[in-house]
């Protein structure tokens, strides 16, 4: 039983010290959210730091593809109830080193193409949106009396890394880059 | 929770779980895409499997561990057991392990050569070397048309640039204003454009030119296409016009296309090999590791289950014998398989009901024989007889109750005592005893004697009849000696025989009596008057004789009369403390020298009984101890009650002792017969008449004559006297309750 319990223990301190790293370490910094509707439609512009650690730059300027995903959920606050998420969204952008181009690819699940000459313009590029339009899918699903907020998060997605590469990365706080859930109010 | 840390299913399934997690995992690590998506997902499963695999193990360890500080049996062996296949197990998958590692570490290693490296820089090189010359020629072309548009307003530039682009051969020529905003494009027909809005540059690219620099670059296109962009800055020879922005591309021929993205490929994926050597090897290392470990558990497991599975049978045969030597012969094993182990647990089984069925029918056995032996004995102590029996060498093997109460001993100390030892322990024995032992020793198979026994009441005539038991072979069985008390037959058939004589008295000799005195008197009448005087004088004195003699006889028969008739008994609660008392007293006088000192104990209860018939009783008694004391000096008699039970019944007993010279021996055997008595005048009826009411009474009498001398009268009253119909004295019946 004691060999249990020092088991468990060895568990909840692995799951405690993956938490409290990946809360550590966050270069992903959202500086500024511009979120607006118009016409059923939200609209939002966002500028972000995108750090990169020695380690991930290595890798990302070795070929090792990165995936950034940046997560956005429309909250609507209710004066009673507790808040519903009106709607949400997902962009997956990947970035990756082209080395006979000397160039830095940024291709969307749409397959477009952009390209960097460094890593920092193919981030910014990524962590950056510009007027970026979620038109809304019911009409009147805005409430002009309520409340509205943005929550967004941009992450480095240790999931698409090569399968060999993530052990590591999920157990070391450097390749840990998110920038956590920030809010924003919605103007109407 | 038992079933299932100790079940093999279980395990088993978790195990095979692993298993394919693992082998999905491996399959992940080489780059596999079905697996590579779940990769974590795996290795999380798999370490969590691992860990409940360990700890189902370390709890069976435990368990182990408990069982053997207890002593539990097989615990030992199945320790044992465990530690050798645990050995044969760890040491195979160790070295496997290692030399593994070792191979994997050298494997991986030999993937990166110098030589590839240096060949696909060069490689790479090479390329960009080649496309550097495309880019350097197509950069001057550029400038070249930058220069010829520099006075080409912005409304007629569209087939300038048309013109430009097929004079040099481009793909695709794009002029953009200062801002960015596309002024004109031409591009080849052709073209595998998606979209027909030209490619825009970048805002790096753009803010680069508007400082006057071109910028050139290689821009992959679509899957395995390359392009050259080149985007200078067209400067206007009008003063203050606004600067504008030439972008030409140039699609590479398919050929250079293909080698350059095949060099790139190549690059790129031995690049990430590279960097990926470390994680690679960690990867490999881990999943050999969880296969490793997991193989070793596994092992463990299935050591333990095989320990437990060979050692089960052998436990149970060890309890089963235990079971069987403390005397459970109902133990069945459970049988687990057709293997020789199995056979010995059958075996086991099969002897264990053999035995169980010997010992059931000996259990049985032993039962009727026990129910036999309870019967012989209930009919051996509810019988009036009393039976011993002794062994071949005469020793006492059994005997009743009844032979207890005749012979007036405890004879349970002399079971397996010999003959001779209960002669000497019972001194008034002897006889008995000697009897025995002459007709045992006789060798008859039956014999019949008839011995006299003195006993507290009395002399006692036994009948004895001796049987030899039957033996086993030829060896002798031993006797049985049955006997009865007979004095009280005897005893009846006197009174009878008394009875009878009374009845014949009374009815030939009182008869005759009258006229013999009638007849005397006549002659005295007829005769006196002739007769002088002296003759008168014998006349009347022989006539006087006659009738005196007559009378005294008449009294005789009326006595003996008395006797033999039945008595009319009135029975009533009679304080018998009280009724001494009453009659004491009138034997206490200054004509009568006998002292008289009474003994009563005051817890005497009354009794049923005649109160008249006990007047004369106690009469009696104290009558012959007067007269039994008229030569003493200092005639005394003690007279004494007590109460007590006997057998079940409630007696008040009545002692009167006197200090004379006690009864004579001659008489001593019939004091109670009529005409027995020692004195001159005495008619032989007082202590006959006393037997007789203290028998109907329900009680018994007797004389002795003390060791320290003087004569001692017993009788023996019960509370409760019932009072059966008083028959004849012709008629009696033996008293049934004897006294002990």
């Amino acid at each position: 039983m004691k060999t249990l319990k020092l088991a468990l223990a060895g568990v909840a301190g692995f799951v405690v010290l993956g938490i409290s790293t990946h809360g550590a370490w966050a270069d992903f910094v959202v500086r500024g959210v511009d979120t607006q509707f118009a016409n059923d439609v939200l609209h939002i512009s966002s500028v972000l730091d995108m750090g990169l650690s020695a380690k991930a730059e290595e890798a990302l300027n070795k070929g090792i593809p990165f995936d950034v995903v940046t997560d956005l959920a429309l909250i609507e606050h209710r004066r009673f109830l507790w808040s519903r998420v009106v709607t949400d969204r997902t962009l997956r952008q990947r970035v990756q080193y082209h080395a006979l181009s000397g160039q830095y690819l940024v291709s969307d699940e749409g397959q477009d193409v952009e390209r960097f000459p460094t890593a920092q313009a193919a981030l910014a590029y990524v962590g950056s949106l510009n007027d970026m339009q979620i038109p809304l899918a019911k009409k009147k699903a805005i409430d002009g009396k309520m409340r509205y907020s943005l929550k967004l998060r941009v992450r480095l997605d240790i999931e698409s890394l090569p399968a060999p590469l993530r052990p590591l990365a999920y157990v070391t706080p450097s390749w840990h880059h998110s920038s956590g859930w920030t809010a924003w109010a919605v103007q109407q | 929770m038992k079933r299932f840390t100790g079940g093999v299913a279980p395990v088993a399934i978790l195990s095979l779980l692993l298993l394919a997690a693992l082998a999905m995992m491996s399959a992940a690590t080489q780059n596999s895409a079905m697996f590579s998506r779940m990769y974590s997902l795996l290795l999380v499963v798999n370490i969590v499997g691992i860990i409940v695999l360990l700890v189902l193990i370390i709890a069976n360890l435990r368990h182990l561990a408990a069982q053997y500080r207890a002593r539990v049996m097989g615990s030992r062996l199945t320790l044992r057991l465990l530690g050798f296949f645990v050995l044969l197990a760890v040491i195979p998958v160790t070295i496997v392990y290692f030399f593994s590692i070792q191979a994997f570490n050298k494997g991986i290693d030999n993937w990166f050569d110098v030589k590839i490296e240096s060949a696909l820089d060069d490689a790479l090189s090479l390329g960009r070397t080649a496309l550097d010359a495309i880019k350097d020629d197509l950069d001057k072309k550029t400038g070249d048309m930058a220069f010829e548009l520099e006075t080409s307003p912005d409304k007629l530039v569209a087939p300038i640039l048309n013109d430009l682009r097929e004079q040099y051969g481009v793909t695709e020529i794009t002029l953009f204003a200062q801002d960015g905003k596309i002024i004109a494009a031409s591009s080849q027909g052709d073209l595998d454009s998606k979209t027909l809005a030209p490619d825009r540059p970048n805002e790096s690219i753009l803010a680069q030119v508007r400082l006057g620099e071109s910028r050139s670059t290689i821009d992959p296109t679509g899957k395995s296409g390359l392009q050259l962009r080149v985007v200078a800055p067209v400067n206007s020879r009008d003063v203050g016009a606004p600067m504008r922005i030439l972008q030409v591309q140039q699609q590479l021929p398919d050929r250079y296309s293909k080698l350059g993205e095949s060099v790139q490929a190549a690059f790129a994926e031995y690049e990430k090999l590279l960097y990926l050597r470390g994680p690679l090897k960690f990867g490999f290392i881990l999943t050999l590791s969880l296969v490793a470990l997991l193989t070793l558990l596994i092992s463990v497991w299935a050591a333990i289950f095989s320990a437990r599975r060979l050692v089960t049978p052998l436990r149970d045969l060890a309890e089963g014998t235990r079971a069987v030597a403390q005397g459970n012969y109902r133990k069945q094993l459970p049988v687990s398989g057709g293997d020789e182990l199995g056979i010995l647990v059958k075996s086991f089984n099969d002897m264990t009901r053999r035995i169980h069925r010997a010992q059931s029918q000996t259990k049985h056995s032993q039962r009727e024989a026990e129910v036999q032996r309870t019967y012989l004995e209930t009919v051996l102590t509810h019988l009036s007889s009393g039976v011993l029996s002794f062994d071949p060498r005469a020793r006492l093997r059994t005997y009743n109750t009844s032979a207890e109460q005749i012979l007036g001993v405890d004879l349970g100390k002399g079971v397996g005592r010999s003959l001779a030892w209960i002669g000497q322990t019972h001194a008034h024995l002897g006889p008995l005893v000697q009897m025995i032992h002459d007709a045992l020793h006789t060798g008859r198979a039956e014999w019949h004697a008839e011995t006299g026994l003195d006993g507290q009441a009395g002399k006692r005539t036994l009948i004895l009849r001796g049987t030899r038991l039957p033996g086993l072979g030829t060896r002798h069985g031993g006797h049985v000696v049955v006997f009865d008390d007979i004095s009280a037959l005897i005893q009846a058939q006197r009174d009878a025989a008394w009875s009878e004589v009374a009845r014949r008295l009374a009815h030939e000799i009182k008869n005759p009596l009258t006229p013999i005195r009638l007849s005397a008197e006549r002659i005295r009448h007829k005769c006196m008057t002739g007769l002088d005087a002296g003759q008168q004088e014998t006349l009347e004195r022989a006539t006087r004789t006659i009738v005196e003699q007559v009378e005294s006889m008449k009294a005789m028969v009326d006595a003996f009369s008395d006797y033999a008739h039945p008595a009319h008994v009135h029975p009533e609660p009679v304080d018998i403390n009280r009724l001494i008392h009453d009659v004491v007293e009138l034997y206490r006088g200054k004509q009568n020298p006998m002292r008289i000192h009474l003994d009563l104990a005051p817890s005497v209860p009354p009794i049923n009984a005649d109160r008249g018939r006990l007047r004369q009783v106690l009469h009696n008694l104290l009558l012959n101890a007067s007269d039994a004391l008229t030569a003493a000096t200092e005639p005394t008699l003690h007279i004494a009650t007590r109460y007590f039970e006997l057998d079940g019944r409630r007696l008040v007993e009545i002692q009167a002792r006197d200090n004379g010279p006690g009864f004579a021996a001659s008489v001593l055997d019939h004091l109670f017969e009529p005409y027995v008595t020692t004195k001159e005048k005495g008619t032989g009826l007082g202590l006959a008449i006393v037997k007789k009411i203290v028998e109907e009474h329900s009680g018994s009498l007797w004389a002795t004559n003390p060791a320290d001398g003087g004569a001692l009268m017993t009788i023996r009253l019960p509370v409760e006297a019932s009072f059966p119909q008083i028959k004849s004295p012709g008629n009696a019946q033996p008293a049934q309750e004897r006294s002990a």
